[in-house]
This record gives structure tokens, sequence and C-alpha cells, in this order.
């Protein structure tokens, strides 16, 4: 099944959202995504893993390993301090950016 | 933690950086089958289904790697990786390639930077911009005094009067003393200047300790018996004491107080090192013989040095002192001269042809090495690339794009170069420290590290890496992949071009060796060999008398007498006396026999010694016997030239030779022996010495320190204050011929360097050669060719550049043979032994260069060759 084109960056802003109230693991983020959405946003490994990095890198999430569900080793990201802030910051944007095509779709 | 540690921290820890993705990876996959497991699907299913919506497990990793390491730069690094592995795979020509590069870099940079050193640098003081020498051009009528290119006293004073464009107007004039610290210690020899105060201020030379000389010091007609020394005179003599200020030199017997000491960076103007300065004005109280400084005696002229005021440049100060120098001349070619304002480097102080010449020779020099070089290079990269060709082909198939290709090419070739670079820098300091010990140059100053020897070592070992290894290396991925390299047997237009050069450093190379075993022979051939006496045994000594010359003159007769007891008392064998050692020439006198007309007078050499020299020297007298030592003797002894000449047809003995106003009768004919050169046998007269002139070198048949210790002594207890050497006579022979060996040394390097690089450029060709025909030779042994037969074909290519290069050589070395003719002591130019030695050592080399291309031929296995088909 193929995953629609989320706009750019989107995807990072939607992880955030998810481990606002939890700690998990790669796996279980994607699965949380997909039951969110209603089995729309189903993504693959190709797209989570190089935007876990990238917020990973940026210092909006913290990782750490630790047992999983059925002892396997895997790797539990955790928001931070400046990833909550973050957040906030790109969901505002979101919703801008948003309403302003919702209103161009309208009127136009 | 900003972005970029978190990368640095991650690329330090990158193997568990690697090896967590990887394990999440994997976890992230094995929990999705599981999941799909529990909703009904068999492994396999599972499986299958998880790769499709998951995705590429490989491609991921890549990705979320990329977030973390700029890819480009990992590439990069891979290429440096594959590089140096590929470099390190072929040892012969990284090694080959580098030393070449080194060598030709190497050479060319210390070529600049020596010309740099000695030629460009001005002063090391301040503004050394504004600091001038002022120099008069020689006039167009060049007779000795017109040629003189100082001024007088009184022009000085004119240009401090009256020049606008020189805030400082100084002189300064060469001095050569024999200083000591008190009455009795050994002086010692040093070169300073006579200067005016505004010396130090003109060159802006500072002290470290004491002052410069007031004005008061230095007035007209007497100078202050004060002096300033150079630092390291100051460590050298004094220790480096603290209260060397008030201390006293003696110069000429004569105290003068301290009153200043230089930085330790100034040691004055090259090729001198001056370590004392003195009140121009005291040149009087030293030598009492100086007329001061008028406009055309011969001892005229001082130098002139000044600094500029501000905003003047030296043209203009040129001018304006040309003119207020013409205004004073009555004379009017004297008032043609021009005056030549310079800067203080040797470069802007000549005129004339030599401005040009030298600049533009070290650029061709530089030039020619360059290219000679980058054609070596171009040779082993063409060998090297027809090698890899099998692997480039490779790489292309398996979908490497040819940019890719490349830019790997481009970075191995780029890490050699960076590799040559910093031999080619390690080679620049060894050959300027050697340069530095042939010349004698004591001060390491001059060869400071430059910036500009830096950036020229690494701009031209990049640009000739790319250039000569780059597109040989690039040509061969455009080869096709159906299609051979196809490189035969005749050369092409190309490959004629690269054998030209090829010819040209073997010529270069031999004609080099060749000048340099002819110097080495001609000092072998000065210090042995028959001179006409016995050199080994002989002791010399030779003492500067103390005191002025009248001074010396009242005293000699008495002083000798009490020499020449003193050392017939020393326990010493018998002593002979004279005014120079062997080797040099006295004097040159004009006689004619008395029958002959005045103008058929011809030249004959003087050699005047003590008739006990001839026992001592072992000189045999054929005819006659030796003259007596009387005060007015007119007896001579010629030697058998002399004697030929003259009297071609009867005994020299009982004749008379006339000179103007003496004239002189031979009493006996020594046999031919060589007293003013070694290159022939002039016709010799010798005269007593005369004992009114003390003769300052005394010879004596024995050897050992003790004999040299009892000559010093024995001087020292007549004139203590008289400086005294005593060697053997074959160590002083050795000492003259000081500048030949090194000159001798300095040809060899040249001539080893040049030789390596034309080993490598006949190695490159035929490694290339080789390389090209591997197939062909491949098959031919197949076909049953000897070994022989194979190595005898590979050399026809090279074979007319090898002889026309040995050939040029020749016809090079024997052409330049009669240049060196004055510099070789009576050796003949074409003497056999020495092209001996450079026939062996070509041999020598030529077999080292092809050693290991023609091993590598000869070792080709048909069976793999042939496979390639």
């Amino acid at each position: 099944m193929e995953v629609p084109d989320l706009l750019p960056g989107t995807l990072d802003l939607l992880i955030l959202r998810i481990l606002q109230g939890d700690t998990l693991h790669g796996y279980a983020i994607a699965q949380r995504l997909k039951l969110l959405s209603d089995d729309v946003l189903q993504v693959g490994e190709s797209s989570l893993y190089p935007a876990l990095q990238r917020l990973l890198l940026n210092g909006y999430v913290d990782a750490e390993w630790g047992p999983s569900e059925n002892n396997r080793k895997a790797r539990f990201y955790t928001i931070t301090r400046a990833g909550r802030k973050q957040l906030a910051a790109e969901r505002a944007e979101f919703n801008q950016l948003v309403s302003a095509i919702q209103r161009v779709l309208e009127k136009a | 933690m900003p972005a970029w540690l978190r990368r640095l921290l991650a690329r330090i820890k990158y193997r568990s950086f690697d090896a967590d993705l990887r394990q999440e990876l994997d976890t992230h996959r094995a929990m999705a089958e599981r999941d799909l497991q529990a909703g009904g699907l068999s492994a396999s299913e599972a499986r299958a289904v998880a790769s499709r919506t998951l995705g590429n497990v490989t491609l991921a990793r890549e990705d979320a790697r990329a977030v973390w390491f700029a890819p480009w730069l990992e590439s990069i690094w891979q290429d440096v990786k594959y590089g140096s592995r590929s470099l390190r795979r072929s040892p012969v020509f990284t090694v080959m390639a580098l030393l070449t590069m080194a060598i030709g870099i190497g050479l060319s940079t210390a070529m600049f930077t020596a010309f740099n050193a000695i030629a460009l640098r001005g002063w090391p003081v301040e503004n050394a911009d504004s600091v001038v020498l002022v120099r008069l051009e020689p006039s167009k009528q060049r007779t000795p005094t017109r040629s003189q290119s100082g001024f007088s006293l009184d022009q000085l004073d004119d240009f401090q009067r009256r020049s606008q464009t020189l805030s400082v107007v100084a002189a300064k004039y060469r001095a050569f003393e024999y200083v000591a610290t008190s009455h009795t210690a050994r002086p010692e020899a040093v070169y300073g200047q006579y200067v005016t105060p505004g010396f130090f201020e003109a060159t802006g030379v500072r002290m470290q300790l004491g002052r410069n000389f007031r004005p008061d010091e230095d007035v007209d007609g007497t100078g202050a018996q004060v002096a300033i020394i150079s630092h390291a005179l100051w460590q050298r003599t004094f220790g480096g004491r603290a209260d060397v200020i008030g201390q006293h030199l003696y110069i000429g017997k004569k105290p003068f107080a301290i009153v200043g000491v230089t930085r330790e960076a100034w040691r004055g103007e090259l090729p001198y090192r001056d370590d004392l300065w003195l009140p121009l004005q005291t040149v009087r109280l030293l030598h009492k013989d100086y007329v001061l400084f008028a406009d055309t005696s011969s001892q005229c002229c001082i130098n002139i040095v000044g600094r500029l005021a501000p905003g003047v440049s030296r043209v203009q100060a040129a001018e304006e002192l040309t003119l207020l120098r013409r205004q004073r001349q009555h004379d009017k070619t004297e008032a043609d001269r021009r005056v030549h304002v310079s800067d203080t480097s040797l470069y802007d102080q000549t005129t004339g042809s030599w401005r040009l010449a030298v600049p533009l020779a070290i650029l061709v020099v530089t030039g020619l090495i360059l290219l000679l070089t980058g054609a070596n290079i171009a040779h082993l990269q063409l060998a090297r690339a027809i090698a890899r060709t099998r692997e480039i082909r490779t790489r292309l198939a398996l979908g490497a794009g040819t940019a890719r290709v490349a830019r790997q090419l481009v970075t191995e070739s780029l890490l050699l170069s960076v590799l040559a670079g910093a031999a080619a820098l390690a080679m620049v300091y060894a050959l300027l420290d050697s340069m530095m010990q042939v010349a004698e140059v004591p001060a390491r100053d001059m060869w400071a590290p430059n910036v500009a020897v830096f950036a020229y070592c690494a701009t031209v070992s990049v640009l000739m890496s790319l250039t000569f290894s780059l597109l040989p290396a690039l040509r061969s991925t455009r080869v096709s992949l159906a299609h051979g390299a196809g490189l035969g047997a005749t050369p092409s237009g190309r490959m004629r071009f690269n054998l030209v050069l090829l010819t040209t450093q073997i010529a270069l190379s031999t004609a080099l060796l060749t000048g340099a075993s002819l110097l080495s022979r001609a000092i072998v051939h000065a210090t042995t060999g028959d001179f006409g006496y016995a050199i080994e045994g002989l002791t010399i000594a030779v003492y500067s008398p103390s005191g002025s010359a009248e001074e010396r003159q009242a005293i000699a007769e008495a002083r000798r007498g009490s020499l020449e007891l003193a050392l017939a008392s020393a326990s010493l064998p018998r002593t002979a006396w004279m005014y120079t050692l062997p080797m040099s020439t006295y004097a040159t006198v004009r006689v004619r026999r008395p029958q002959d007309p005045p103008d058929s007078a011809a030249r004959i050499d003087l050699f005047p010694m003590s008739a006990s020299a001839f026992e001592v020297l072992g000189l045999r007298i054929v005819e006659g016997r030796p003259y007596s030592d009387r005060a007015d003797a007119s007896e001579v002894v010629v030697n058998q030239r002399a004697a030929r000449s003259f009297w071609p047809d009867e005994s020299a003995l009982g004749q008379a030779l006339v000179e103007s106003d003496k004239t002189y009768r031979v009493v006996g004919v020594s046999k031919d022996a060589h007293f003013s050169t070694r290159e022939s046998i002039r016709p010799t007269m010798h005269v007593p010495v005369d004992p009114r002139r003390l003769p300052p070198v005394i010879m004596v048949r024995a050897e050992g320190p003790v004999i040299n210790a009892r000559l010093k002594a024995v001087i020292a207890g007549v004139d203590p204050g008289a400086t005294v050497v005593a060697r053997p006579l074959a160590e002083q022979f050795a000492r003259d011929l000081r500048d030949s060996q090194a000159g001798a040394r300095a040809a060899w390097a040249g001539s080893a360097l040049a030789l390596a690089l034309a080993t490598f450029g006949v190695f490159g060709v035929f490694a290339h050669v080789v390389e090209a025909r591997r197939r062909e030779i491949g098959i031919r042994l197949a076909l049953g060719a000897g070994k022989g037969d194979i190595l005898r074909s590979l050399f026809r290519t090279t074979r007319m550049a090898v002889l026309a290069g040995l050939g040029g050589g020749l016809l090079l070395s024997l052409g330049t043979g009669p240049v060196l003719q004055e510099l070789l002591y009576g050796l003949s130019p074409f003497d056999p032994i020495a092209f001996g030695i450079v026939a062996a050592i070509l041999v020598l080399a030529g077999l080292i260069a092809t050693f290991i291309p023609a091993r590598r031929a000869v070792s080709v296995d048909p069976a793999v060759t042939l496979r390639a088909e």
C-alpha cells in the first residue's frame, strides 16, 4: 500500500506528537501512527528511521536501549524539552498553512 | 549540544552507531513479521508482506545514516582509502613517481628560494624599504679611476647638506682588522666597516647594548677611539659579559673603547660577516698610508648609505643626486656619470646584463626541470594506466558512473601529489642545508621557512599531478569495453615527443656527470702528482707581524736575525724562507739578455726564496749551484724552461739577464717545477730573499703537531703580537682547493639529481612499453620466442633515444671541456679516467633503470595473457 505524499517535515511533526504522551520504540510509533490515522498513514522503515535520526540529530528526542515487549532489544525514543517547544511551534505553523490552503480552496 | 557536535561524536563512535542502526531495523522487521503472523499469515508470507510494506532495508539504513554523515564526504573518504590502497599495491610505481616529483619540485623550489634569499632579500632591519645604497655608475671611459663606484668625503658632505630626497646620508668603508682583547692576547681577524655616525640611523640597526657613535667622535681629521661590535663578537670574544660597554678592544695595539653592541639579527652585508664598526676618521689612525677618500685616488671612495625621505622613490633620489653631483663636477666626462640608488638586496645592486640574465637563466632551468619531471611522471602513469585498464573496465561494467570513476582517479592523483609535495618540501630543506654548507654561508636566518615556498611546492605538485597523471588515467576510462588498449610497437606522435625529452635528459645527465667527474679528477690531480719537488713532509708557518708598516720596516732586520737564531736553537731541522707559498705568484718581471733590444723583454716569474729552500724543498739544481743569501746579491737561479727559452743553444751558467735597472747573473739552473700554477711550468727565476722585507713564510722539512707548536712558539717568542698559522703544506694546498672541492661537490649533487631524473625517465618509458605490449609478448613467448629476443625487440623502441642521448651528452661534454679548462688545474679536459668513471656510472644507471621492467617483461605468463583474449 502506498503512503500518500506528506508535506515535507510533517512526518517529524507527527512523530513528535505521538511521543508527546509516551516513550515508544520505532515499530510502536509506526503502529500508533497507523492506528490513529485509521490506516491511512502507513510508514515504512525507509521513511521512519531517517526521520527519527533527524530528530535525534537536532536534539528533539532522546534514545535509549531497553527490552521490548517480547524481550528483544529495542531503542525507545523520548521527547525532550526542546522537542516539546519544537512541536508547539511546528503545530502552529502547520495549522496556519492548512487554514491558508483551505481558504484558497473555498474562495477561489 | 549543537548538531555538529553530535555529528562528530557519532562519527567517532561510528561502528557502534552502525551496529545500533542495524539492530534497530532488524528488531522493527522482526516485530512486523510477528504481528503479521499473529494476524494469521504463515512465516514466509509474513516475511514477504513485511518486506513489501516496509521497503528496502539497506536503503533505509543508508538514508538514516545520510542524516548524520554527508554522503559526499563519505564517498570522498572512500575514494581516499581506495586510492591509498591502490598506490600501496604498486609500490614501485608509487616510489618512482614520488621520487621524481620530489626531485623535480624540490630542485626548482630550492633554486627559487636560494635566489630569493641571496639576491632578493633586503637587510634584516626595520623599514628596509627605505634604506638605500648609493653608487656611481661606471663612466663610458673605463679607465681604472673612472670605474670606481664610490664617492669622496666632499661629495658625501655635499649630499648631506643639500639632498632633499634622502633624510639621512651616511658613509661606510670596508675594514679588515686584527683585534685583540688585550695587549698580549692573540689577535683575531674580523671584518667590519668604517662608518659615519649616521650609518646606524640610516640603516635602522638598533643597539642591543650601549649607544651609537656621537657626531663629535667622527670629526674631520680626528676620530675617537671607540668601537661598536656585533652581537656575535660580543658572545664569541667577550663571552657575552654584561659589562662589555667600556671594555677595550686592541686594534693594531691601540685601545678602542666599546660603546655599543648591535642586535643579534644584524650581521652586516653579504658576503661578509661584519663584527666591528669604527668611526670613519679612525682609518687614519690605523693605516697611516691611506689618503682619505679623494675622488680619484686609487684608495678613494667611500660607499654611501641613506634613508629615503617619506614619500620619495628611489628613482627620484637618483635623479636628484645625479644633478647635485653634476653641479660640482668640472670634468665633463666625470659629470656624465649617473648616480644609481638601489635597495639593500643584492639583486637591486647589480646593473647591466646580469640583471636580466640570472633570473632568466633560473627561470629557464626551472622550467626545463619541471618539464622533464612532468614527462617522466606521464610515462609512469601511462604504464600504470594500461595495467589498470581491466580494473577500470570492470568497475564501469558493474555500474559505476564515469564521473565516479574519474573522481576516484582524481582523488588518487591528489593523494600522490600531497605526498610528493611533502617529500619535495623535505628535499628543499635538505638541498638548502647542503647548499649552505657548500657555499659556507653561515647564517641560518637567510633560509627561514617561507610561505611562498610552501605555496609554490603545493601548487606545482598539484598541477603536475593533475596534468601529467590524470589525463592518461582518464583516457583509460573512455576505453570502450570491447576494445583493447591499442599501443603498438611503433611510437605514436606523443610517444615521439616523450622520447625526445628522454634524449634531452640523458644528454644533460651525461654532460653534468662528465663535468663533475672532471672536476673531482682535477682536484686529485692538483694535490698529487709530480710538482717537481716533494710536497709530503713539509710544514709551513705563515705569520703576519704586528705593528704598522713603518714599524715593521724599522725592526725587520733585527727581528729576522733574532728569528733565525731562535729557529736554529729550537732544534728544528733546516728552515727555508719565502714571501709566498708555492702555488701562488709572487711577481712577474720583464727581463732580456743584455744584447737584446729593450722592447724584447719577456715575462718571467719571480720566486724569491732563501738558498736553503733548494735543499728543504728538494728542488734539484741540474747545473751550477744555488746562490748565497747576501743582501745585494745579483745571483739568481733560473729553471730549465727559462734557460731553454733564453739560451737555447748554450748553457745558461754565467749568463746575464737585464731588468729595467738591474742586472742578474745566472749561477744555477733548477729542475722544472710547479711554483705558480698547476697547469703549466712557466719560466721562473729564483732570487735570494731580501732581508729588509721580513719574509712571512717559513718552511721546514718535518711534520707533526710538535713541529707546528715549536714553530709557533719560536715566532711568538720573537714577536708576541704576530699571528701565526702552521700546518703541513699538503693540508694548505687542500685548503686552497676548498672552493674547488665545494664546486665539485655541487657538480656531483646536480648531476646525481639529473641522473636520477633521467633514470626514472628511462624506467618510465620502458615500463610503459612493456605494459603496452604485454599481450604481444605473451603471444610471442607462447610461440616460442626466447627471452633475449623479447628484450631486444623491446629495447628497440628506446634504443634510438638512449643512443642519441648518450651521443649528444658526449658531444656536449667534449664541447664544454675546454670551457672548464681553467678550473682543471692542468688536467686534460679529455681525461680518459674521468670519462671512464662516467661510462661506468651510466651503465650502472641503465641497468637499474631497465631491470625491473625487463624482469616484468620476461616473466609474462603467456597463459595469462592468452586467456585474456
